[in-house]
């Protein structure tokens, strides 16, 4: 019993930088060696799959590139791989943002996408707007009459020179066929669900982080029709669209980070209760 | 050159900021500072952009209306004066007024009205029986959740209420088991794709 | 006009009305209320960007009084800290603001700077869940020993590796969250959107003024 509590206190007491370490090394380790195991693709992914393979050429959607740096690992091969995606249906996008860094994150997703190259000409099948500030009322400004809010567009450019935006006319809502908001903030979600799908019916697909998507499964699918869960979901898209990015990179690097943080898990509570059992 | 010079700044800044995790230390601090300073400075970029695009184009446009948020928007700053803070208090009485009347208006619709429309699931799917057990479940685990938080009515300290109200907090906790192991599938994700940077762009050994 | 009048009911007042502006506009299609409701929505957006200036000035505030205090008791090395941190906030705004938040200089600060200090401040949250898994979730009861099945099942049905070999992970992970999840967070979506609406009829008819600041009277 002495002896069950010995190694019952070791398991349940391990120094932090052996876990800290495990977690870098490891996932480092996989950066340079993936592991390749094939990815499930679950409802919600196929739903906003669905959601952007339904477009007809011409339809526009309404993206909200609302994602900072930090999670930008997986929010941007969402972005890409959407985005990619509306090209390859001819549908025409609107990107605001409502995250202070999200302007200066988009640069290198649209290096990675190369739209020129697909024959999409900036202004006329794609306008960037920049950042708006305030919130909910300005979800509800943009659907109502985007060309009274952005006078111009984030390079400074008239919005009355961009056909695209003279194309969206007043009132706003009518003219798109879909909303994509990507963010980790569920309020952001909720607000854009209120302003956009709840009042005028509009199709709403969404890409939040993990930890988000339990706040946003009760508006699926009576407001919001697809949900990308993150990392894994982009990836699980990467793979059912056939287009390869960086997030089914990332899901190996989640195995091993997700293996070190449950092996852990399970360590410590052997460990309690190997010293409970020694104690009592 | 340039490109070179910036590689190498965010591997030290990425290094620098991950020692935070460990422990409190003069680099640490360094870096720390440095990120408020440099998050801080792009919010006020961006706010300007806004000020000057939808505020100062319009006035300059000959939209003299828009004159009003701009001097409202100054008034805020009273907030930092003892004697006339009481002006800040027009602006901010609008953001609010704004701001929860677009909310509220719309939390009724999808909070409420919504979520209990979608709610009435059937318990008698025809040839499913896997669906009607799933939907009988669903319903149980509602009301219970909501019974749970439901504090101040006296029939929620009933037998059968207290009951269910256990069988509420037993699949909330379920919940939030799912919630925590997303957390934690969020953060690997973020953290790798530091690690990708520093193991294929800095270091370039892939 | 009394000072509690000016100071205090006209703001409650305008509250109230732009709110009850706001909201007539959802049920109400009428042509004037909408153009005074999209003007409204417009003019918010300018008075919430300048308010995002409050967290710069609080800044310089805080920062030099640290300069101050810290160079009275000699401690350089926070003086220098403070002192970077006011360099980076002034700087940058003056490059983003006079230069351009799209110019190629402001973007190469951005991409440098923030990026990693972003990213990498939000990443580092993991060690300190990493460290709270192991140390602190414990099945001492049975709501936590269901925490911990759970979580444990949710984090192996996350990886494909385990997904490969053990497909029952998924269903059950799928069933988890198409049923107890949604049904959960259902209850506590109502619960918060009732909540919601109580605290803005509350602020609308001034019941709730704690946006007003300190009471002066």
């Amino acid at each position: 019993m002495g002896e069950q509590s010995g190694i019952g206190n070791t398991l349940a007491n391990l120094p932090t930088w052996l876990y800290f370490s495990l977690i870098i090394i490891l996932m480092a380790y996989i950066t340079l060696n993936p592991l390749g195991f094939p990815i499930p693709v679950t409802s919600l992914t196929i739903d906003c799959y669905d959601a952007i393979d339904a477009l007809q050429p011409g339809d526009i959607i309404l993206m909200d590139q609302g994602y900072g740096a930090g999670t930008m690992a997986f929010h941007e091969p969402g972005f890409i791989v959407v985005f990619r995606h509306a090209i390859d249906k001819g549908a025409k996008v609107v990107i605001v943002s409502t995250s202070v860094e999200s302007p200066m994150l988009l640069q290198r997703a649209i290096d990675k996408i190369k739209p020129a190259a697909k024959g999409y000409e900036y202004g006329v099948d794609w306008v960037h707007l920049g950042y708006v500030a305030g919130g909910e009322p300005a979800y509800a400004s943009i659907v109502e009459d985007i060309n009274n809010l952005f006078t111009e567009d984030w390079e400074q450019t008239p919005t009355s020179a961009l056909p695209l935006m003279q194309e969206l006319g007043v009132p706003t809502h009518e003219k798109i066929a879909l909303v994509y908001i990507m963010t980790a903030g569920g309020d952001v979600v909720e607000g854009w669900i209120r302003q956009s799908a709840l009042r005028y019916d509009l199709k709403f697909i969404t890409q939040v982080n993990e930890m988000m998507v339990p706040t946003i499964l009760p508006y699926y699918p009576i407001n919001c029709d697809g949900i990308l869960n993150g990392g894994v979901g982009a990836a699980e898209y990467e793979v059912y669209s056939g287009y390869s990015g960086e997030a089914v990179k990332l899901s190996d690097m989640m195995t091993m980070g997700g293996l070190v943080v449950l092996v852990f898990l399970i360590l410590g509570n052997i460990g309690y209760f190997m010293t409970k059992g020694g104690s009592s | 050159m340039a490109d070179v010079i910036g590689l190498w700044i965010q591997a030290i800044l990425t290094i620098m900021i991950t020692t935070l995790a460990w422990k409190d230390t003069p680099v640490s601090k360094t870096a720390e500072h440095i990120y408020v300073g440099v998050v801080t400075a792009n919010s006020i970029v961006m706010a300007w952009g806004n000020i000057d695009s939808i505020g100062l184009s319009k006035i300059f446009a000959g939209d003299i209306i828009y004159i009003l948020p701009v001097i409202l928007g100054l008034m805020a700053y009273f907030r930092y004066s003892k004697e006339n803070f009481w002006i800040y208090r027009y602006p901010i009485a609008l953001v609010v007024g704004i701001g929860v009347g677009t909310a509220m208006r719309g939390l009724v619709g999808s909070s409420v009205i919504d979520q209990v429309k979608d709610s009435f699931w059937s318990l008698n799917v025809p040839g499913d029986i896997g669906a009607s057990v799933n939907n009988l479940i669903m319903l149980v685990t509602l009301v219970s959740a909501l019974i749970y938080f439901l504090f101040t009515i006296k029939v929620a300290r009933g037998p059968i209420a207290t009951r269910l109200s256990t069988f509420g907090r037993y699949a909330m906790m379920a919940s939030f088991g799912y919630s925590f192991a997303n957390t934690i599938a969020t953060r690997i994700n973020q953290y790798a794709g530091r690690i990708s940077f520093l193991v294929l762009e800095w270091l370039q050994l892939g | 006009m009394s000072q509690r009048t000016i100071r205090r009911q006209i703001p409650l007042a305008l509250t109230f009305i732009t709110g009850m502006i706001i909201t007539f506009d959802w049920f109400i299609k009428w042509e004037p209320l909408q153009s005074v409701t999209k003007t409204i929505l417009n003019f918010n957006v300018v008075m919430v960007a300048f308010m995002m200036g409050f967290a710069g000035v609080n800044l310089i505030m805080l920062h030099t009084r640290r300069i101050k205090r810290n160079m009275s008791q000699n401690k350089m090395l926070d003086v220098a800290i403070s002192v970077m941190l006011l360099a980076c906030l002034i700087g940058w705004s003056a490059v983003g603001i006079f230069m351009g938040r799209s110019s190629d200089t402001y973007q190469w600060l951005y991409s440098n700077f923030n990026l990693p200090l972003s990213s990498t401040a939000y990443a580092a949250t993991l060690f300190y869940l990493a460290s709270a898994t192991y140390r602190v979730i414990r099945a001492r009861s049975t709501e936590t020993i269901i925490l911990v099945v759970v979580s444990i099942i949710t984090i192996m049905s996350n990886m494909p590796m385990f997904v490969t070999y053990i497909p029952a992970l998924l269903i059950f992970k799928t069933w988890i969250a198409n049923v107890l999840v949604k049904a959960s967070y259902r209850a506590i979506t109502i619960g918060v959107g009732l909540g919601g609406i109580l605290m803005g009829v509350r602020t609308l008819l001034a019941m709730e003024t704690g946006f007003l600041g300190a009471v002066e009277e």
